[in-house]
């Protein structure tokens, strides 16, 4: 009977050592020694001296107390192998997730959710466009491609080092191991980035879809080629003249030009019946190139990036000396995108920002130069029609066999067609839309980072941007020790065009989809570099550039294909630096922080004047009525009057033009209505169909339901804070909200300097603030004044101090100076 | 209450589990520290075994300081649904387990084995 006890206690035992031991290999993730709990092992930096075995000498690295790396090598190939090191030990799994993403491989990471992305992105390219620009840069580069492949060997050599053993979380996480990190890798990320800051790709299929359910009346109405009230705060002053060259130079009226529809079968080589019967393979295109992952931007499905900067010349600075102020609004996540650096050898002395996975610093300063950007809007991508014959595309009246690329993930094998103009982003019958984005050419951006990185002054900058692009054009705000200027670098496809008066012109790209198979329609070169937008030393003593219109409507190659932004950032700037006659550093700060709503002091007036006329309010709509008579226009976290305008406004285009667009299916498909666009209807079109009619009885209506929604959810009126209903969320690369930062209650609004943008919705809470200044920076060459300060800091680990330290001082609007600050840590990297 | 305890095979057991847990990944290794309970009464080899499997693997949270890994299982537990001091102590207790089944299973094959017999040598000495 015992023996009989004994042997099934043995059974017994057996099955549950050997069920835990295979439960327990699922868990390893736990495992307090070896699983994610080994991040914690050196969150932190540690003082000391590390064998980096690839170095010719020693380099030293010290952190200051910002967490700035300050990197001092003897060499070239020292300096860019260190900042790789230093990069990959700070950020190995974002570089590397990044990296995954947009080569098309996250299924590889994260499973089969993460097909329709690696499908999204391998159909756009951005991996055939990074091989081609690996190639053109070894063979026609090789110089600056050295710098690349140092930084990479500065990578695998950290991943080397600490092998399997890698303690960051994210790799943990997902119980995978790094990879060896190639010069492919960078630039598939520079590809990435490129795709998020493309214009015309996405725009053009949303213009069609519009102009297919509403026609061109309301289209021109809605979305004019020029925002209203923005004519006169383009980047460069004036009509649009560049170079001495303009518009009426070529015989072209601008007013007749601006008054065509370039929806019409003339400019584009599509009949409107055929435009027509597109709707719903327009819809399927706009789906399959926008990413689920949407990282850093969608296209699609994610909030539209954006940035600020402005230049303040000679004559209007306090000193003489000319300064500049730059924040790119790009995904704010955790980390960054952005890593902070001092770059020290005996050809390079700059400090500033680079992306993360790249080499050299992209938005900085060296000595005497500095350096930033923001996204211009104008198209660098157009759609075509293609016309199908099985594999083959018509192409000047004769059928050509596409290329085909076929790829493979977790098992089900893709294949992507592609025509002379590009790949096919969507098909249906014999009808397909190929993209033609001129990332598809090999852009040579790095090369003009690196000249940027060495420049002593102004001319070597504007030198160096000769380089820049094609992909993507950027306006860069340009400082030196007495100039300051600004340029749009890079290459805007050209399209040729006869207008219907028989004049021929050469226009930046197009609102509409293009005749594939007509060679006239076909991109016909780039802006030529002379007459690209720019300025330097304006006569007012300062320009800005937002995202507004770049140039006036003389401008010699008209930018048809151009989504500007609504110019309410670039009204607020302009004010400002008009009232500011000679500019301290202290007023860039101000400026930068600075949060009023310029359209809300145009929107309020009208929305109160139609309020005035409605008599009978209770308690709740007396108290908001109030509070929007009473407002500075300022978005404070502790302000009240913000989240009424927010619900009003909300309300009043849920009436109106959000309820027509989802009456028409196109809501997910558009972007919201400019404010701007609602102003000017008010004003002089108030009967419009759009507001029902009447504006006022439709903005009485708004207020009310507004109201008794924030009763409703909010309660009383002492709950209504800008910051209760507002926040701001740094989220994590990984998607995971605990590993990101926040909410955070914040102050701004979609039109404020500062900005804090959330969608026009009535909801509560609100979609928290997802894109935001990513980074501020302000320079004054002249005098050695430099400051900076991002969300986050160099440490992806969670559990390091330096994973958010400059997150409380960016909430604030406090700054770092990017020198002299106290010595953290000192490293030595030996050979 | 006159119970004899044998220490040495405890002892041993004690140290191989945390040495166990220190240098190799996986905690079905725990299997080796339950070897020496065999030696010892089978209900203190499984109290003894998963007692050590679970402490030993509990220690490792001390090669880091304690708030990060308090912060790493608050984040895995919002993440996996699961209590944060669950998080901590799931693993250690599957460690526990094996370890402590281990020594069950390691003391009954050796009582069946005959050479224990009806012996205990495991008893504790309590004046």
């Amino acid at each position: 009977m015992k023996k009989k006890i004994l042997v099934l206690l043995i059974v017994f035992s057996f099955i549950v050592v050997g069920s835990m031991s295979f439960v327990s290999s699922s868990f390893n993730i736990l495992n307090p020694k070896t699983g994610v709990f080994k991040s914690a092992d050196g969150a932190n930096f540690t003082s000391g001296n590390f064998a980096v075995p690839g170095l010719d000498h020693n380099v030293n690295l010290t952190i200051d107390s910002s967490g700035m790396a300050h990197i001092t090598a003897k060499n070239n190939h020292d300096l860019f192998y260190a900042q790789g090191y230093y990069s990959a030990c700070q950020r190995l799994f974002q570089m590397e997730l990044q990296a995954t993403v947009a080569a098309g491989n996250l299924s590889n990471f994260v499973g089969n959710s993460g097909l329709q992305s690696d499908y999204t992105l391998r159909l756009v390219g951005l991996s055939r466009d990074a091989y081609k620009l690996e190639n053109d840069l070894k063979f026609n580069h090789s110089k600056e491609f050295q710098y690349i492949v140092w930084y990479t060997k500065g990578v695998d050599a950290y991943i080397n080092n600490t092998g399997s053993a890698s303690a960051h979380f994210g790799f943990k996480l997902l119980g995978v191991n790094p990879f060896k990190w190639t010069v492919f890798d960078s630039l598939v990320w520079q590809e990435y980035m490129s795709w998020s800051l493309a214009t015309g790709s996405t725009n053009v299929l949303q213009s069609d879809l519009f102009v297919n359910s509403l026609g061109f009346a309301n289209y021109s109405q809605i979305w004019p080629y020029y925002p209203y009230y923005t004519e006169n705060v383009t980047m460069i002053p004036g009509s649009g003249t560049v170079n001495n060259f303009n518009l009426t130079d070529q015989g072209i009226s601008p007013s007749y030009l601006w008054n065509q529809n370039f929806f019409q079968s003339w400019a584009t080589g599509i009949s409107g019946k055929l435009l027509k019967n597109l709707t719903s393979l327009i819809k399927y295109s706009c789906n399959n190139i926008s990413d689920p992952y949407n990282l850093p931007g969608s296209h699609l499905t994610g909030s539209p990036v954006g940035s600020n900067s402005w230049v303040v010349a000679s004559n209007n600075s306090s000193d003489g000396s000319p300064m500049m102020a730059n924040d790119p609004h790009l995904p704010l996540l955790a980390p960054s995108l952005w890593i902070e650096f001092q770059l020290k050898d005996p050809s390079f002395n700059v400090t500033g920002w680079g992306l993360a996975g790249l080499p050299g610093v992209l938005i900085g300063h060296t000595r005497n130069t500095s350096f930033g950007l923001t996204t211009p809007e104008g198209n660098s991508a157009n759609d075509y029609v293609e016309f199908l014959h099985g594999n083959s595309y018509l192409y000047n009246n004769s059928y050509i066999p596409m290329q085909v690329c076929s790829f493979t993930q977790a098992g089900h094998t893709y294949s992507v067609y592609m025509t002379n103009n590009g790949p096919l982003i969507g098909r249906e019958g014999n009808i397909g839309i190929s993209m033609n984005w001129d990332a598809q050419s090999p852009s040579t951006d790095l090369i003009a980072e690196i000249m940027l990185d060495q420049s002593t002054n102004y001319s070597q900058m504007l030198n160096a941007l000769k380089y820049w692009g094609p992909a993507p054009p950027q306006n860069f705000a340009l400082v030196s020790l007495h100039h300051a200027g600004y340029i749009t670098a890079g290459g805007y496809p050209l399209i040729r065009e006869t207008l219907p008066d028989g004049k021929a012109v050469k226009v930046v790209g197009s609102v509409s989809l293009l005749n594939g198979s007509n060679p006239k329609y076909g991109e016909s070169g780039y802006v030529p570099f002379n007459y690209l937008p720019q300025k330097v030393n304006p006569q007012r003593g300062y320009m800005f550039a937002p995202n507004q219109p770049t140039v006036g409507k003389n401008y010699p190659y008209p930018f048809v294909g151009s989504y500007w932004a609504t110019g309410g950032r670039a009204e607020t700037i302009d004010h400002y630096l008009q009232n500011h006659s000679k500019m301290h550093i202290s007023n860039m700060m101000s400026l930068q922080s600075n949060v009023t709503d310029y359209w809300a002091t145009q929107f309020n007036p009208l929305l109160l004047k139609a309020l005035s006329q409605y008599g009978l309010m209770n308690s709740s709509e007396k108290e908001a009525y109030d509070l929007l008579s009473s407002w500075n226009y300022s978005f404070y976290q502790n302000m009240k009057n913000p989240t009424v305008y927010q619900y009003v406004t909300a309300a009043f285009y849920n009436l109106t033009f959000d309820k027509v667009l989802q009456e028409k299916g196109i809501y997910k498909y558009t972007p919201s209505v400019y404010i701007n666009t609602a102003i000017y209807m008010a004003r002089n079109d108030p009967s419009s169909s759009w507001f029902n009619g009447s504006f006022n009885k439709t903005m009485e209506k708004a207020f009310k339901m507004a109201v008794a929604f924030m009763d409703s959810k909010l309660g009383a009126a002492s709950n209504w804070d800008w910051g209760h209903i507002h926040s701001v969320e740094i989220a994590s690369l990984t998607g995971i909200s605990d590993l990101g930062i926040g909410p955070i209650p914040i102050w701004g609004g979609r039109h404020t300097v500062s900005v804090g943008s959330v969608p026009r919705l009535l909801e509560y809470p609100l979609p928290c603030v997802s894109i935001g200044s990513s980074l501020r920076t302000i320079a004054r060459p002249g005098s050695s004044s430099f400051y900076g300060v991002f969300p986050g800091g160099p440490s992806e680990n969670i559990l390091s101090y330096w994973f958010d330290n400059q997150v409380p001082k960016w909430i604030n609007h406090e700054y770092y100076p990017m020198q002299g600050l106290p010595v953290e840590v000192r490293i030595t990297y030996e050979p | 209450m006159n119970h004899k305890i044998s220490t040495l095979p405890v002892i041993i057991s004690a140290i191989l589990s945390l040495a166990v847990a220190f240098f190799l990944n996986n905690a079905y290794y725990l299997v080796i520290a339950a070897i020496p309970l065999s030696m010892i009464a089978k209900k203190w080899s499984l109290l003894y075994g998963f007692l050590f499997g679970f402490l030993s693997l509990l220690s490792m949270y001390l090669l880091y300081p304690l708030s990060s890994s308090l912060k790493i299982s608050v984040v895995l537990g919002s993440i996996t649904s699961l209590p944060s001091i669950l998080v901590l102590i799931l693993y250690p207790l599957f460690g526990g387990l094996i370890c402590g089944f281990g020594g069950l299973l390691f003391a009954s094959i050796y009582e069946l084995s005959g050479k224990k017999g009806n012996k205990k040598l495991v008893t504790i000495k309590n004046n």
